[in-house]
């Protein structure tokens, strides 16, 4: 037998604490990420004014998922959390235009400001806040039942049994989860090694349910009351 | 060391006269019967005695003073070998009693008692990782080499040296032997011989050794004839043991490596990648200052402990961002640049990108261009590179280190430095996410691989430790969190992926570190160990110490992932995803396991508080010098 992991081996990363802890450090900004997410959060954006689908496919073959994960989730150390995007459309895509820090530059022949738009809307359906705009958004989930969901279908291997995430095979998914839609979004046309499920074997009222459990999942204790790591 | 032979004439001369002088013995005897013996009434012809001066023609020898072996024992022990890890086998069976006998005494090498041939070879694997020099690996020719030939195909793409010995017989046909025993592994081995006399033995052993300890560094493989082993040593003057020396690792010429060396000095990105590099602290250290003075970030591989984690320069988590936005690359025995050039996904179609940005140079150091095997694909897809160096990375440092010093001017220090102090706030931060990372799932049942590492580190962070453990299953929060900086703090992963390699690879650097007094400690997964559980018994037998703790998730959980996959694939739901991958119904007791090999146990442990406790008694055992098993019940990664 062999074992060789599909995925890949490094970076899952809470990005957002990352980048608040960079932010708090003051000016250090080598990296795009970091100068965009230390921008103050003003999504003006209105709803569905990109598209969501177009963009997902853009963020893909564009390279953003190489530094901001495959779900935006940022990549610690790397690039951080970009979901929902800290800039309305036309600061994002002016900050394209003109990057600072490592992000690369996107000329308007590589991306258009139509297709930003589109990556845009694919960060903000992501986001938890955007369920109430979501297709999926008028199921009801059942936390218990998707509690067992998430294990039977095999959520739990790559991702844990409280979605802690596991470096190397699947990022952290809860507590906090991205958006219903977000989820029922990636699983069905999964951009990185998450193998896809389709509706027939997981359903949209199954995403329901486990994006309920997820969100169910209470947060862990803070580090400093953990004995073992304040020694 | 030569010796002057005396006994077989003498022995043979000896015989003869014993068998005369029986017989001039035994003659009165019947002389002195015969006269008490009444004549025969009557005359009776008598046949004429024979002459009594020639003893019978054929005498058969069954036992010799010195016999081939005791050479071939005296060869072995002329090369600095420590152990020698074998189960036994009736080919080498001569050189065995040689060497564990009186003649030579069981000492340099010592005999490891392994139950099978598999644990033994990745024993010498783990043993060489860690001691930088091979142990010697006996196993039959056939049957003994097929079981062992996982552990030499691991050890091949690892690039670590392992000294197998084979008994074979060509005088005696049969299932047991064979005409060229090394065929079987050829294809991944360095080199290999069968000598046909005990001079070309000595020379083949000899040569073996040096070859091994040369770049690229593999396994090596000698043939012991059985018969040449247990016949009687042949007549004349014994054939000299040769000196063994070890050739010096190939160094980069000099005009690659200040061709090198202003690449990266002019670099604005530059980013050094490092596999199979270190074998020594050496090694490790000389990588720091090369690092330090590009203020360059560094990717570990993590083939070998090739950088200090805690570095502010170690990178290895930020891997994809880094290389996309770097202008210059240094590899440093990477095994396959392809994956660092390039990023795939694994769906239906395979759709690797490339990472590496249009016009970034890529510079290659490694000793894997001398490589002149091909039939096993371990290197990869091929990746063009703009420099490639073929040469031993680590004996290459110290002329790159001296040509970028001399290349280096005050502007580019300058920036060196504060690109330094950027990458030195994202490491640290790196760290502290690590540690939130991984109280998340504190509480659960089974233990969170976080949770565990970290009451892991609690138990032993006091101890001088060694930690030698294949940790791509286990999240690799060891290497996220525990602070590594001495070449010795980890051994690196397998190299061939091959399962079964982790729990006799990690006896065998527990090996070499008891005689530093090391405390080694390794977690183990359970589907690992079930390859040849054996390992646990040679530890109680040997005492060993060594603190095995079960990452033990129940299943050959990266398989259930595969059989996921294919299931998510075919959309065919999860229900059949266990069958034939998962190890549970019923659970094995690995407490009860170890137990019953000698080996003092606890478990299984599922809830988390009870963890820590158990990990001190253990430790406790270990500190006295032997072996201990603590079984966890945890999650898949």
């Amino acid at each position: 037998m062999h074992n060789n992991s599909w995925h890949s081996l490094r970076g899952n990363s809470n990005a957002l604490r990352l980048l608040r802890s960079i932010m708090a450090l003051g000016g250090v900004a080598l990296l795009l990420p970091i100068a965009l997410a230390a921008a103050p959060a003003q999504n003006t954006k209105p709803p569905g004014a990109g598209n969501a689908a177009q963009g997902k496919l853009l963020f893909e073959s564009a390279g953003c998922a190489a530094c901001h994960g495959n779900l935006a989730q940022g990549i610690s150390g790397v690039g951080p959390l970009i979901t929902p995007p800290p800039f309305a459309i036309p600061e994002f895509i002016n900050f394209l235009r003109r990057p600072s820090g490592a992000m690369r530059l996107f000329s308007k022949e590589e991306l258009s400001d139509a297709q930003l738009s589109d990556i845009h809307a694919y960060l903000q359906s992501l986001s938890p806040s955007s369920d109430s705009d979501a297709p999926a958004a008028n199921l009801t989930g059942n936390a218990e039942t998707g509690k067992r969901l998430f294990m039977r279908d095999g959520c739990y291997e790559c991702h844990g049994i409280l979605g802690q995430g596991a470096n190397g095979y699947g990022p952290r998914i809860g507590p906090d989860p991205i958006s219903m839609q977000g989820i029922k979004n990636y699983i069905r046309k999964p951009s990185g090694n998450m193998p896809p499920y389709a509706a027939k074997i997981v359903s949209d009222q199954d995403v329901a349910d486990i994006h309920a459990y997820l969100k169910s999942v209470v947060r862990p204790v803070d580090i400093k009351n953990i004995p073992l790591f304040t020694k | 060391m030569a010796k002057s032979r005396k006994p077989s004439v003498e022995r043979r001369d000896f015989l003869k006269g014993a068998i005369a002088g029986a017989a001039t013995l035994a003659l009165p005897a019947e002389k002195a019967r015969a006269s008490e013996i009444e004549p025969p009434a009557r005359s009776i012809p008598v046949t004429p005695p024979r002459p009594e001066a020639d003893p019978p023609i054929e005498i058969e020898s069954l036992n010799v003073e010195r016999s081939g072996s005791d050479f071939m024992a005296d060869v072995i022990k002329s090369l600095p070998f420590e152990f020698i890890c074998a189960n036994p086998g009736d080919k080498f069976r001569a050189l065995q009693e040689s060497l564990t006998g009186p003649y030579g005494g069981n000492k340099n090498p010592e005999w490891i008692t392994c139950l099978h041939e598999e644990i033994a070879a990745a024993m010498g694997h783990g043993y060489a990782k860690m001691e930088g020099k091979p142990l010697c690996v006996f196993a039959h020719g056939t049957v003994g080499l097929q079981h062992a030939s996982m552990g030499i195909y691991n050890a091949y793409c690892d690039r670590i040296p392992i000294y197998v010995v084979l008994g074979n017989s060509l005088d005696i046909p049969g299932n047991h032997s064979v005409q060229d025993a090394a065929a079987m592994v050829r294809d991944f081995i360095r080199w290999d011989a069968a000598p046909a006399s005990l001079a070309r033995f000595a020379e083949s052993a000899v040569r073996a050794y040096g070859i091994s300890m040369t770049p690229p560094m593999m396994p090596v493989l000698l043939v012991a004839d059985s018969e040449m082993q247990e016949k009687p040593m042949p007549e004349g003057p014994e054939p000299l043991i040769p000196r063994m020396t070890v050739s010096q690792p190939p160094q980069g010429d000099s005009g690659s490596v200040a061709e090198a060396a202003r690449l990266l000095a002019q670099a604005e990105n530059p980013v050094i990648v490092v596999d199979k590099y270190a074998r020594t602290q050496a090694g490790t250290d000389r990588l720091v200052e090369l690092a330090e003075l590009l203020q360059a970030p560094v990717i570990d591989d993590a083939g070998r402990m090739n950088f200090p984690n805690r570095h502010p320069l170690n990178q290895s988590f930020a891997r994809r961002g880094l290389v996309a936005g770097a202008d210059v690359v240094l590899g440093l025995e990477v095994t396959s640049l392809y994956s660092t050039a390039n990023t795939s996904r694994l769906q239906l179609v395979e759709d690797a990108r490339q990472v590496l940005k249009p016009g970034a140079k890529l510079i290659s150091i490694g000793a894997d261009g001398l490589l002149t095997k091909g039939n096993f694909l371990d290197m990869g897809r091929y990746q063009p590179v703009d420099l490639s160096i073929s040469a031993d990375a680590e004996t290459t440092m110290l002329p790159l280190i001296e040509a970028v010093k001399r290349q280096l001017t005050p502007n580019q220090k300058a920036a060196a430095q504060i690109r330094g102090s950027k990458l030195a706030a994202i490491q640290q931060k790196t760290l502290e996410q690590a540690r939130i990372d991984a109280t998340y799932a504190w509480d659960a049942s089974p233990v969170s691989t976080g949770r565990l590492s970290a009451e892991l580190w609690e138990a032993v962070k006091g101890e001088d430790w060694s930690f030698v453990s294949y940790i791509m299953h286990f999240s690799w929060w060891p290497l996220r969190t525990w602070p590594m900086e001495k070449h010795y703090h980890w051994n690196g992963n397998s190299g061939g992926n091959g399962m079964g390699y982790n729990a006799p690879a990690a006896l065998g650097a527990a090996l070499a570190n008891k005689k530093h007094g090391r405390f080694t400690v390794n977690i183990q997964c359970d589907g690992d160990l079930m390859y040849a559980p054996g390992v646990l018994w040679t530890a109680a037998h040997h005492r060993i110490p060594i603190l095995n703790v079960m990452h033990n998730n129940r299943a050959y959980h990266q398989e259930v992932m595969h059989l996921q996959r294919m299931a998510s694939r075919h959309s065919r739901g999860m229900d059949s995803v266990g069958i034939g991958v998962k190890i549970d119904n019923p659970d094995i007791d690995y407490a009860k396991l170890a137990s019953a090999m000698g080996v003092y146990s606890e478990g299984p442990i599922a809830d988390p508080k009870d963890v820590g406790p158990a990990l001190k008694r253990a430790v406790a055992v270990v500190k006295r010098g032997a072996p201990a098993l603590v079984d966890v019940v945890t999650q898949p990664r």
